[in-house]
């Protein structure tokens, strides 16, 4: 039981890594995008409000939801490896 | 001299990571079951090369491991350890060693009337340090010359080159995006620093200058 234990806070620890990572990242992504965006639209307006407005709506998107793929996909791994190697 | 230290070092780690997937990634052997055993083992050096105790049993110094004792289309002898990894590395999660070690025991056969199977193991055979590989699954196939094409290992493998392209993207990107603007913001004003000084003296000199004199005729 305490080895489970161990593996269930040390893979916690390891996603939440992960996922900070690349929680960062979408959002470099989206902000450099939002970026390019409001020079091609023809720089109307304040360039920063413009990309807060954006990164707001991407903080409710699906896309931004999707990040806690990072925990569920491992999670249903191991779950998927314990029964297709011990019980099939 | 520094390049070879470079190479030596980036060789010895090369050497390291491919040992390591090469011992922890799933293989296929095809052979033929000749005995099923336990086995009390007290472990010593090799204690490193050795999985953990049955899931929800208590870790001991010494305990007894399942062996598969088999011999390859090719007549020569591999014996393989049963043991559950548990939680614990490499990540198989391996909690059925007792079930499987029945299911080598029913698969047994002798040279004369064979049954072949695919032991699916990680691990290496060595006899200098009295390891084994570790089976992980097998299952019966129809002949020894059956080749398993090894998806697994190939997906694993791609996965970890995926995630290792990943990393690098978005260092690259943590570099470009937050690293250089400051460096460049940096750079900028030690230019203004600079020329600042440089102005600075200039006016210096050219105060200094007004003390002199005329050139004596």
């Amino acid at each position: 039981m305490i080895a489970l234990i161990r593996l269930a806070l040390l893979g916690f620890v390891a996603l939440t890594v992960l996922y900070v990572l690349v929680w960062l990242y979408a959002r470099s992504l989206r902000r450099e995008r939002l970026e390019q965006r409001w020079e091609a639209k023809g720089r109307h307006g304040d360039r920063a409000a413009y990309v807060r407005r954006g990164m707001q709506q991407y903080e409710r998107s699906l896309r931004r939801r999707l990040l806690w793929l990072v925990y569920i996909i491992p999670a249903m791994l191991v779950v998927t490896i314990v029964y297709l190697l011990n019980f099939t | 001299m520094m390049r070879y230290v470079k190479w030596t070092l980036w060789l010895l780690a090369a050497t390291l990571i491919v040992a390591t997937l090469h011992y922890n990634l799933p293989q296929h052997d095809i052979v033929r079951i000749v005995n099923t055993e336990n086995r009390r083992v007290d472990f010593g050096e090799n204690a490193f090369f050795w999985a953990s105790p049955d899931v929800g049993s208590a870790t001991a110094e010494t305990r007894d491991v399942f062996f598969i004792q088999t011999v390859r289309p090719n007549g020569r002898p591999i014996v393989y350890r049963n043991e559950d990894t548990a939680w614990g590395w490499p990540p198989y999660f391996k909690i059925g060693s007792h079930n499987l070690q029945a299911r080598a025991s029913n698969l047994t056969s002798t040279a004369a009337d064979p049954v072949w199977v695919a032991m699916r193991h990680y691990g290496w055979r060595n006899e200098f340090l009295t390891i084994f590989p570790n089976a992980i699954s097998l299952r019966e196939v129809e002949g020894p010359e059956v080749r398993i094409f090894p998806w697994l290992s190939l997906t694993i493998l791609a996965t970890l080159a995926l995630i290792g392209l990943m990393l690098r993207q978005m260092l690259r990107r943590f570099r470009r995006r937050t690293i250089d603007p400051v460096l460049d913001e940096m750079g900028d004003r030690a230019d203004r620093a600079r020329d600042r000084a440089r102005e600075a003296k200039g006016g210096f000199r050219a105060w200094l200058d007004t003390w002199r004199g005329k050139p004596r005729r």
